[in-house]
């Protein structure tokens, strides 16, 4: 099930986010996050239009997955455009709960009022960009070589999907 | 006087607490403080000694004519939080003169360039506005790969530029 996150889901999204950055799956080039501070910030300082959802699972209902709606980190002053986030838990990763998120996302930012999307994805994440292309998005920008993770150099590449 | 050199028109130097006055008094064209640097410190002062702490990725250079009225601005900070962009800058340049044949904003984005170089960055990035055409050329003058661009409202777009840095 996918419902609207609130603080309380933080820590559920910093353990499922500090996965990614474990399992060294290129899902950015962060690093480890050691408080919820930061993320209560980023994604519930905001106002209501930024949206984070959780993806729950099981009779306990955990949370498997997040996506979220945050401010363009290359425009934070533009209200039309939006970045979006996804992250899944390890264990379900590729069962198809990281395309469910993105396409409610898309809704509740279509709601929200907002024109575009963008995806910031690391060059070597092939599964995001497939799973961007999927949902909608276009490559737009590929910025070469100007990210360093696991110590090597990254592109970076934006990915946009306008809105109705 | 006739002015044929870049040297006799223009001098560009790391600013200073004067230079941020002078600034904000000036206004920033396009709202470059109010769109761009106020998300990234508190005021232009924060920024200022943010700039001067040599421990950071910064730079922070203006330009003045020989009647030392400011005619431009440059400066570079940390392109994003984010751990694996620590070698990566962001330009921003303001220019209240247009782009000259001497090219006094070559001078100043040099200043810039060999600052950050000597603090460690790889690459530096850049945004510019489609309707800001002179601009996106001297980048393409000035050696910047154009990496794509993004939508922006009523058909404008916003290019992405970037530049790896010799080591």
């Amino acid at each position: 099930m996918i419902r609207l996150a609130d603080v309380s889901d933080v820590s559920a999204m910093v353990e499922v986010y500090n996965q990614s950055i474990e399992d060294r799956v290129f899902a950015n080039c962060d690093d480890l996050h050691g408080s919820s501070d930061a993320f209560t910030s980023l994604y519930f300082g905001n106002n209501n239009r930024y949206v984070v959802l959780v993806s729950e699972s099981g009779i306990n209902a955990n949370v498997v997955g997040w996506a979220a709606i945050k401010r363009f980190s290359a425009r934070s002053y533009d209200t039309s455009i939006a970045e979006v986030a996804v992250y899944i838990r390890r264990e379900n990763r590729s069962a198809g709960t990281g395309i469910r998120l993105f396409r409610e996302l898309i809704i509740q930012a279509e709601k929200c009022g907002f024109q575009s999307l963008v995806a910031i994805i690391l060059g070597r994440n092939v599964q995001s960009l497939r799973g961007c292309k999927s949902c909608g998005f276009k490559e737009k920008v590929r910025m070469r070589a100007i990210a360093n993770v696991y110590g090597e150099e990254e592109d970076i590449i934006w990915m946009q999907r306008m809105l109705t | 006087m006739t002015i044929d050199t870049l040297e006799q028109a223009f001098y560009t130097r790391k600013a200073g607490s004067a230079d941020v006055v002078d600034i904000i008094n000036k206004g920033v064209n396009g709202d470059l403080y109010e769109l761009i640097l106020k998300f990234q410190f508190i005021s232009f002062n924060s920024f200022l000694a943010e700039i001067n702490n040599p421990e950071k990725l910064y730079a922070f250079y203006v330009c003045r004519d020989r009647n030392d009225d400011l005619i431009g601005w440059a400066c570079c900070f940390k392109f994003h939080e984010r751990l694996g962009y620590s070698g990566s800058v962001q330009l921003v340049m303001d220019l209240y003169k247009p782009i000259s044949a001497l090219g006094w904003e070559n001078y100043l984005y040099q200043s810039c360039e060999e600052e950050c170089r000597r603090r460690g960055a790889h690459v530096i990035v850049s945004f510019v506005h489609s309707n800001m055409k002179q601009l996106m050329d001297w980048h393409h003058d000035n050696a910047f790969e154009a990496c794509g661009n993004i939508d922006l409202v009523s058909a404008d777009k916003m290019h992405v530029f970037s530049k790896r840095l010799p080591k």
